[in-house]
């Protein structure tokens, strides 16, 4: 009887809403000027900007690492950016959410792939997935192909020192 | 009491009904979102080459320019007597609508016999990620009517069998050959390691009617580059990214020695890119009638990076690879034709601002190059494909403001 008291329905409406549209507000459209918000919103601490796509195959065992990751070291920030369009943003939700990864600071491509790549690295060609570890000072080291959960550990312990 | 506990239920549904309603919303309107331009849109409007992501095209034997393009479900063909000014009422191939895979390295193939019987292939995506099948369809009728589709990859299993090429000699023996991954899958479930996919080819010997058992090619390929297939003498040559060793990602060929008789695999660049990653990036190639094959790819290893061109000689050896394109302007996806001696290349830059369409002329069978050119330029484009009749090259770019152009090239 007494889930059925109001301030409980009103939860349980919440948490329906959320369910099905959380991730997707937190999907933020990438735009030329995306990039310099990221660094903008992330001064003074280390974090990890993966590149990845619904169609590139090593990006999911990279999901999954940073997933696992993520449950370990909460602490430390990701950045997901999909360089998918936006009108595949339901799949990229449902998606990263498989990974555990739904709580994360995610992006999807909106415009024209190569603008988009030029205005985060121009020496990237594409390959996914690409990845950024930003030191607190915000130099960047950068990587194409799947990285190892011990490389990123090793990165985010260095750069606390 | 009783009746307070009914009225409490009813506000109850009534709140859980209002939540799906505002929930199902949510999901909805997020759906809406899109970044195809106004003007295609709007699926329910005729198809149009215009609004198509990837087409492919050739010329028959008559210079009439034919293209294959996806549009809402349906792989379209269509042609142009007048060098793409104008093109025919389109027909589709497949009369139910399926998903279609239509981006970037993986389109749409369309080719043609001397009869100008007309051929097609696509990949089925399927439900599960990295999952397809491989369609093929021809006509008899001059593209007034298309066979039902088939599917001809004899594994159904829910596996990658994806980025097809398709190749037809003169008469009409039909050759695909795709990335496959049902050797994966099998290692896999017996807890065994693969890496990538494998290379499987299959053939008819009565113009598409009917195809023969699948093969495999080799074990290893890359997963997610197109596969490149050219005729020489009739039989087909074959050319890929391939993993060598653990993961590093080099490019191979393979020259049929028979109709069913693949000849060894060989060994195109040597540039050691090891990486773990899909880089989108396949190669292609041009063969002359002399049996000189004009090479090229990308690859972007840190002591060997940008795009390449090198020639396979009649006698089976390789010239030293010679490096092209402006690699800080991230030079990518070349393609190259020969008519004769004479030999194009093309590729695509981007500045920041523009992308550009680049050219470089050999007259010389590809042993020395003229000075590289800009020759068009877009805001939003599709890769750079090269084609000839027989007499001219011209280079096939679908832009975003002005749809398919059919660039002619000068010798």
């Amino acid at each position: 009887m007494k889930y059925f008291k109001l301030p409980y329905l009103v939860l349980m409406c919440s948490m329906m809403i959320a369910s099905n549209g959380y991730a997707a507000q937190q999907l933020h459209h990438f735009k030329l000027d995306s990039y310099q918000t990221i660094l903008q919103q992330n001064k003074k601490q280390p974090f990890f900007m993966v590149l990845w796509s619904l169609d590139c195959m090593p990006c999911m065992k990279e999901l999954k690492m940073l997933g696992e990751f993520h449950q370990k070291y909460p602490q430390h920030k990701l950045v997901l950016i999909s360089t998918d369009n936006i009108n595949q943003s339901d799949e990229i939700v449902q998606l990263i959410t498989e990974y555990g990864l739904q709580t994360v600071d995610q992006w999807v491509f909106d415009g024209s792939f190569q603008y988009l790549r030029h205005s985060i690295d121009p020496a990237w060609y594409g390959e996914l997935p690409r990845g950024y570890f930003f030191k607190r000072d915000q130099t960047r080291i950068a990587s194409s192909g799947q990285l190892h959960q011990n490389q990123l550990i090793q990165y985010f312990s260095e750069d606390i020192k | 009491m009783k009746k307070s506990r009914m009225n409490i239920t009813k506000i109850a549904l009534g709140i859980v009904l209002v939540c799906t309603a505002l929930s199902s919303q949510a999901s909805m309107s997020h759906k809406k979102s899109s970044v195809v331009s106004k003007d295609c849109a709007d699926v329910a409007q005729p198809a149009s080459l215009r609004c198509a992501s990837a087409p492919s095209s050739v010329f028959d034997q008559n210079n009439r320019l034919w293209v294959a393009w996806a549009y809402a479900g349906h792989v379209y063909v269509n042609y142009s007597d007048n060098m793409g000014k104008t093109f025919s009422t389109p027909v589709a191939v497949n009369r139910k609508p399926e998903a279609i895979s239509a981006r970037g390295e993986n389109r749409p193939k369309i080719a043609l016999d001397k009869k100008n019987d007309i051929y097609v292939s696509w990949t089925k995506p399927l439900e599960k990620r990295f999952t397809g099948h491989i369609r093929f369809s021809y006509s008899r009728d001059g593209g007034e009517h298309f066979s039902e589709p088939v599917i001809v990859n004899d594994d159904l299993s829910v596996s990658g069998h994806r980025f097809e090429a398709l190749g037809v000699n003169d008469n009409g023996d039909v050759y695909l050959s795709w990335l496959d991954k049902r050797d994966r899958d099998q290692a896999r479930k017996k807890g065994d390691k693969y890496h990538g996919a494998a290379l499987y080819y299959v053939w008819s010997d009565d113009a598409g009617k009917t195809f023969k058992a699948n093969q495999k090619i080799i074990d290893h390929s890359c997963e997610c580059c197109r596969v490149v297939m050219k005729m020489d003498d009739q039989l087909p040559v074959i050319l890929w990214r391939n993993i060598y060793g653990k993961n590093t990602r080099d490019h191979s060929l393979v020259k049929f020695l028979g109709k069913d008789k693949p000849g060894n695999v060989e060994r195109v660049s040597f540039d050691n890119w090891q990486v773990d990653s899909c880089p989108h990036h396949g190669p292609d190639m041009s063969v002359a009638d002399s049996g000189l094959y004009h090479l090229t790819w990308f690859d972007n290893a840190p002591e060997s990076h940008g795009l390449f061109y090198t020639r396979r000689n009649v006698n089976g050896t390789y010239d030293k690879a010679i490096n092209f394109g402006d690699y800080n302007a991230a030079a990518s996806h070349p393609n190259v034709v020969n008519i004769g001696d004479k030999v194009w290349l093309v590729w695509k830059q981007f500045d920041g601002k523009q992308e550009s369409i680049w050219l470089q002329r050999s007259i010389d069978a590809g042993l020395s190059w003229l000075k590289p050119e800009k020759i068009a330029v877009a805001k939003n484009s599709d890769y750079p494909f090269l084609l000839s009749n027989g007499t001219q090259a011209f280079v096939q770019w679908q832009t975003v403001e002005d749809g398919f152009k059919l660039i002619p090239l000068s010798e």
